[in-house]
C-alpha cells in the first residue's frame, strides 16, 4: 500500500483543521503537543494505512468547502469559519466524509495522549494538561499519589 | 513426519501441546504470529492495546463485518485475538471464573430459545479439569468465597491478588444490598508459582502482554513445559492457508507459509485446529477437497454456522474529588479485585430469558486515549473544539471513576455466523472471514437491568453520579460456537472430545465447540476442555486409533 501523498495544501489543512479540533485556548492543544506531525507518521503504520486514501479525500474536501464557502484556503479562514467548515464536513451526508472527520477526531486525540515515543503528545503536554504523571498514566485519574510498591 | 500439528498456540493449543508432548507424541505447532519475549511486549496505551501490534492490520486481513443482515458490510477487527505464541492467553484480562452446572444445559433448562443447545458433557465431567488449568496455568482465588460457584475437588494453587482499599467499602455497599463479592479469581501469579514471579501490580494488564511473566499466558506456561519434553516444536511465523486430506478423507497434514512466504507442507497423524472461533472455521471452509467440496468437516454445512461472543454492558459510577474518604481512592493497587455471581440468573419479568452473568469492579481501568475517544463519543454525536477539551479536563481532574463490567451469555441465533467472504481477500490472496452478527433483545434487557443492581450499589457507595456506558455490547475478542459439539452428527460438528464427526483424526480445540457461550469469559473453561479433549486423544492414540 502506498504513502500519504502529502501536498503542501493537504498538509497545512491538516494542521490547521487538528489545531480547531483541539485548541489551544485553555492550554496546550495540537498545534503544542504535534498532532499534525503524529497523524503524518500513524497513516504510514501499518495499523492505518488503508485510511490513506480516506484522508486524501477528507483534507481535499476541507479545502473544497473553504474555497467555495470563504473564496480562500481553508488554512487562511479565520477559526469561526474553519468550525464552521469543519461542522458541515462532520454533518455532511456522505459516509466518506463523516468517517473521515471520525478518524480525524480519533487520531487526534491518539496524538494529544499517547507516548512521546509515538510523536505525539510532545513533552507530556498533553498528559500534563490532563493532570497525569507519566508513571501513573495508565491509573488515569485514579491517583496521583506515588507509586505504592517500587 | 509428525505426530500430531497444532494450528494455534493460545488456549485451545497450549494444553494439547502439554499434554501430547509430555505423552510422549512428536508435536509441532504452527503459530501465524511471532514469539515476543517479556520484554517485549509494548506497555503504553497505543502500541498495546488501542492499535495493537498483535492484531493482523485491517489493510492486510480484515474481517468483514455484517451487522443486523443490511448494514453495509464494513471492516474490522471484531472476531481477531492476539496473533503471537500464546495466542488470546497472552492479552487476556484472565478473569478466570468457571462456568455454572446449567451453563452446561441451556435448552434442557431455559427450553427452545434461539439456538440454545445442551453441551454434550455436564458440569461434573469438566471439574476435573478446572481444576487441572486452574493449577497447570495458576490461578489466583478464594476457593469457597463465591457461594455460586459449583462443586469444586481441589482449591485454588495460590491465593487472591492483593486488592485496593476500595474493595473493604466495596464490600460493604454489597453486603447492605444482600449480596456476595468475592475476590476475582485471576490466571496472574499472586505469589512465585512453577518459576515465574508474583504480580508486580504494574497496572498493564487486560490487553496487554505481561513483561513480569506472573499473568499464566500459554507461552509462560504451558508451551514453555512442553519445550522442555524436547517432543514440542512451536514454530512461530507460520500461516497455514490448508489443511489437506488423503484420499480415505483423512487428514494428512497442512500447507503454510512460512516467514519468508514460502509454502510449506507438513504431515501429521492427528491435526488439531485451534485459531480460535472464527479463524478455525474460516481454515475449515478453506480446505476443500473433491471429498469436502464445503469445506473440511462440513458435510452438514454447520461450520461457521451458531457463532457467539460474550455479550458485555458496563456502567460508570463517578466519585467527585475531594467529597469522599481519601482511603477509597488514594491508593495504586490496579485491582478492585471484587466480582459478583448474584445476578447470574434473573428474577422473573427482566427479560423472557432469566439468564444474566458474572461482574466485575474495576478502577477507570482504561488508558487516557480510550478514555477520552470514550468521552468524545458520548450522546452520539462527535465532541471536538473547546466542548472535547472542557470535558475532558473535567472529567480527568475532577472524578474518580469506578466501572462495572457485565460478562454475560451471547444467545446463539441464526443470523449470526462466519462464512467467507465472496469478495475480500487477505494480502495473501484467501477470502477472509464475513462475521454477520444479530443480537437478540435479551443481550440488552439482561445487561441493562444487572448494570442497575451494580449502580444501586455505586450508589450506596456514595456515587455523585452513575449511568450506564455499554449495554448489551458484542466483546468481540470472546469467540465461540462455530463448529458445536454435540451427540448427533446431523447437528453438530464434533463429538465431546472435540473430534470431528466427519473426519477421525482431527479436532478442533478452541472456543469452536461451545454450544452456548455462558456467563463468564470463557478462557478457563477452554483451557480446561482442551485438557480432556487431549486426554481423550493420547487415550486414542494409544489405542491405535491414528495410524500412530
Amino acid at each position: 500500500m502506498r504513502e500519504l501523498e502529502l501536498t503542501t495544501t493537504r498538509r497545512r489543512v491538516l494542521g490547521a483543521a487538528v489545531a480547531r479540533i483541539l485548541p489551544s485556548d485553555d492550554g496546550p492543544g495540537a498545534r503544542e503537543t504535534g498532532v499534525a506531525e503524529y497523524i503524518v507518521g500513524a497513516l504510514a503504520e501499518r495499523m492505518n494505512r488503508h485510511n490513506i486514501p480516506l484522508f486524501e479525500r477528507g483534507l481535499d474536501f476541507l479545502e473544497v468547502l473553504a474555497q467555495g464557502r470563504a473564496s480562500r484556503e481553508f488554512c487562511s479562514c479565520s477559526p469561526s469559519q474553519q468550525d464552521e467548515i469543519l461542522r458541515e464536513a462532520q454533518e455532511f451526508p456522505n459516509n466518506d466524509a463523516r468517517r473521515f472527520f471520525a478518524q480525524l477526531v480519533l487520531l487526534s486525540l491518539e496524538g494529544f495522549l499517547c507516548d512521546p515515543q509515538h510523536g505525539g503528545n510532545q513533552g507530556h503536554l498533553g498528559w500534563r494538561y490532563l493532570g497525569l504523571s507519566p508513571e501513573g498514566v495508565q491509573l488515569g485519574n485514579c491517583t496521583k499519589e506515588p507509586s505504592w510498591r517500587t | 513426519m509428525e505426530d500430531v500439528i497444532i494450528i494455534g498456540s493460545g488456549a485451545g493449543g497450549g494444553p494439547l501441546a502439554l499434554t501430547l508432548s509430555l505423552a510422549g507424541f512428536r508435536t509441532l505447532v504452527l503459530e501465524k504470529g511471532p514469539e515476543v519475549e517479556r520484554a517485549q511486549f509494548p506497555h503504553d496505551e497505543l502500541a498495546g492495546t488501542w492499535r495493537s501490534a498483535l492484531l493482523p492490520s485491517l489493510g492486510e486481513e480484515p474481517h468483514v463485518i455484517v451487522r443486523d443482515g443490511f448494514a453495509a458490510p464494513r471492516h474490522g477487527s471484531v472476531g481477531w485475538v492476539a496473533c503471537c505464541v500464546g495466542g488470546g492467553t497472552v492479552h487476556m484480562g484472565a478473569y478466570f471464573g468457571r462456568f455454572q452446572a446449567d451453563d452446561f444445559r441451556m435448552r434442557s433448562r431455559f427450553g427452545d430459545y434461539e439456538q440454545l443447545a445442551d453441551w454434550p458433557y455436564g458440569y461434573d465431567d469438566l471439574e476435573p479439569y478446572y481444576c487441572r488449568a486452574e493449577w497447570e496455568i495458576g490461578v489466583a482465588g478464594e476457593a469457597d468465597a463465591n457461594p455460586f460457584e459449583g462443586r469444586r475437588s481441589r482449591p485454588y494453587p495460590m491465593p487472591p491478588l492483593d486488592s485496593n482499599p476500595l474493595a473493604g467499602f466495596l464490600d460493604q455497599a454489597c453486603a447492605r444490598h444482600g449480596l456476595h463479592p468475592f475476590p476475582t479469581p485471576r490466571g496472574v501469579n499472586s505469589v512465585p508459582y512453577q518459576g515465574r514471579p508474583a504480580c508486580s501490580y504494574c497496572h498493564f494488564c487486560a490487553g496487554y502482554g505481561c513483561r513480569t511473566g506472573a499473568k499464566g499466558s500459554t507461552q509462560e506456561t504451558l508451551l514453555a513445559r512442553a519445550r522442555q519434553t524436547g517432543n514440542c516444536t512451536v514454530l512461530p511465523l507460520a500461516r497455514v492457508r490448508e489443511i489437506l486430506v488423503d484420499r480415505y478423507g483423512w487428514a494428512k497434514g497442512c500447507i503454510y507459509l512460512d516467514a519468508e512466504g514460502c509454502e510449506q507442507e507438513v504431515q501429521s497423524r492427528v491435526v488439531c485446529v485451534c485459531c480460535s472461533a472464527v479463524e478455525s472455521a474460516r481454515l475449515l471452509l478453506l480446505s476443500k477437497s473433491p471429498q469436502f467440496p464445503k469445506g473440511l468437516a462440513n458435510q452438514t454445512g454447520l461450520v461457521g454456522q451458531n457463532l457467539q461472543f460474550q455479550s458485555t454492558s458496563s456502567g460508570q459510577a463517578k466519585f467527585f474529588r475531594g467529597k469522599h474518604p481519601t482511603e477509597m481512592f488514594s491508593h495504586q493497587n490496579p485491582f478492585v479485585g471484587r466480582a459478583l455471581m448474584d445476578y447470574y440468573f434473573l428474577p422473573d419479568g427482566v427479560s423472557d430469558l432469566p439468564k444474566g452473568g458474572m461482574m466485575v469492579f474495576r478502577h477507570a481501568g482504561l488508558g487516557p486515549i480510550l478514555r477520552s475517544i470514550l468521552l468524545a463519543q458520548q450522546g452520539g454525536k462527535t465532541q471536538w473544539g473547546m466542548p472535547l477539551k472542557t470535558h475532558l479536563h473535567e472529567f480527568f481532574h475532577e472524578v474518580h471513576p469506578i466501572e462495572i463490567e457485565l460478562y454475560h451469555d451471547f444467545i446463539p441465533n441464526a443470523g449470526t455466523y462466519v462464512e467467507l467472504d465472496p469478495e475480500v481477500c487477505d494480502k495473501w490472496g484467501l477470502p477472509v472471514a464475513r462475521i454477520n452478527i444479530q443480537t437478540p433483545d435479551h443481550h440488552a434487557r439482561a445487561g441493562g437491568w444487572v448494570v442497575d443492581r451494580g449502580l444501586d450499589v455505586m450508589t450506596t457507595l456514595g456515587a455523585d453520579e452513575v449511568n450506564r456506558l455499554f449495554i448489551g455490547e458484542v466483546a468481540g475478542f470472546l469467540v465461540h460456537g462455530t463448529c458445536r459439539a454435540g451427540r448427533d452428527p446431523r447437528t453438530s460438528v464434533l463429538n465431546e472430545y472435540c473430534q470431528s464427526h466427519e473426519v477421525p483424526n482431527l479436532f478442533v480445540v478452541d472456543g469452536s465447540f461451545m454450544p452456548t457461550s455462558g456467563g463468564v469469559p470463557p478462557t478457563l473453561t477452554i483451557l480446561a476442555n482442551s485438557f480432556r479433549t487431549a486426554d481423550f486423544i493420547v487415550a486414542e492414540a494409544k489405542r491405535g486409533r491414528f495410524r500412530l
